[in-house]
């Protein structure tokens, strides 16, 4: 699986169908579970230095807006210096995981829009083999199905395209 | 002394002129090598069910037959199997075949070689009409008989499900 599809898997982004092929992965792949879990740590020290940011963004709005009334300060929260500490330790704990799972990332899967499916060898009797895919800019996964007579492999691509149904609805 | 010189390369001149051309040896035909004899065309197909995918619960066409892949997960989360097209496509190395799929979309598919007797190998793309390529390619080695199916594609409030089987 790829880091965008897996990034679009943790914004929420994939259709249905696909994110339960994700699930699938992730109960099978601790692996790919801890990269899961990396993203939810970035996601949640980038939030809370949001957080920060927007608090003193909007203290410097009611600033400007008492300045411009002409009306003295008052009941002005002075900013603890705590919060910048927090908010700079936050930024730098993220762009440290971002960096290490970018290097992670250009180590393990040096093609990620060009898959080579190890299915040639996977029940290469029973089943067609996969030799080579290329979902291009899109996401997709392969799989195999099996039942009592064949295992069949399965190339899912992902199709968000908004347009087409209204490309294909009569006019 | 100039005047010399003149004729003498005036005479030089003509002389090469006049003089016959080499014979110039017609090439013989070049005869066939063995290995480059056209090779017997290999005849293969593809047989294509166009297959669209709901949570309409209407259950699978009968048209479609029996195709166990569908009860299997993910197919199984969808309610409602239309068969929208069966077809056959014959296939050769020379040409590609194309099929047009109801979501605008063109599946092409072209026999590249067959690495052992009874297997082939072929190669499957879909390109979308703005000139985009929704599939760029898949390569695949099969037998005569084998599937395998290409999902995901929306349309019209559920998915296509092409299922590509080799047939002789």
């Amino acid at each position: 699986m790829t880091p965008a599809r897996l990034m679009r898997y943790y914004d929420g982004e994939l259709p249905e169908v696909a994110a339960r092929l994700v699930e699938h992965e992730l109960m099978a792949e601790s692996e790919l579970r801890g990269e899961l879990q990396s993203y939810e740590a970035i996601g949640e020290c980038v939030r809370q230095w949001a957080e920060q940011r927007s608090r003193g963004h909007d203290d410097l709005v009611d600033d400007v807006m008492r300045a411009i009334a002409g009306r003295p300060y008052s009941k002005r929260v002075p900013r603890r210096r705590s919060s910048h500490v927090l908010a700079w330790v936050s930024l730098s704990l993220g762009l440290a995981a971002g960096a290490a799972l970018l290097m992670r990332t250009l180590t393990i899967q040096p093609a990620p829009a060009s898959l080579v499916v190890p299915s040639a060898e996977h029940g290469a009797a029973r089943s067609v083999a996969i030799e080579s895919v290329d979902f291009g800019a899109r996401g997709g996964t392969v799989f195999m199905v099996s039942t009592t007579s064949s295992d069949t492999p399965v190339v899912w691509t992902d199709d968000d395209d908004s347009d087409d149904d209204q490309r294909n609805e009569p006019l | 002394m100039k005047r010399a010189w003149f004729a003498l390369c005036a005479v030089l001149s003509l002389a090469s002129r006049a003089a016959p051309a080499a014979p110039v040896r017609a090439r013989p035909p070049l005869a066939p090598e063995p290995h480059k004899l056209a090779a017997p065309e290999i005849v293969v197909g593809a047989e294509v069910l166009v297959l669209h995918a709901t949570h309409d619960k209407k259950g699978v066409d009968p048209q479609i037959g029996a195709l166990p892949e569908l009860a299997q997960a993910p197919f199984s989360s969808f309610e409602g199997y239309a068969l929208i097209e069966r077809t056959r496509l014959p296939l050769s190395k020379s040409e590609a075949r194309e099929l047009k799929l109801p979501n605008g979309r063109t599946l092409e598919l072209r026999l590249r070689d067959a690495p052992e007797k009874d297997s082939v190998r072929l190669s499957a793309s879909i390109n979308q009409p703005r000139g985009k390529d929704f599939l760029p390619l898949l390569e695949v080695k099969a037998k005569a008989g084998q599937a395998f199916i290409v999902a995901g594609q929306s349309y019209k409030r559920g998915i296509l499900v092409l299922v590509i089987r080799i047939v002789k």
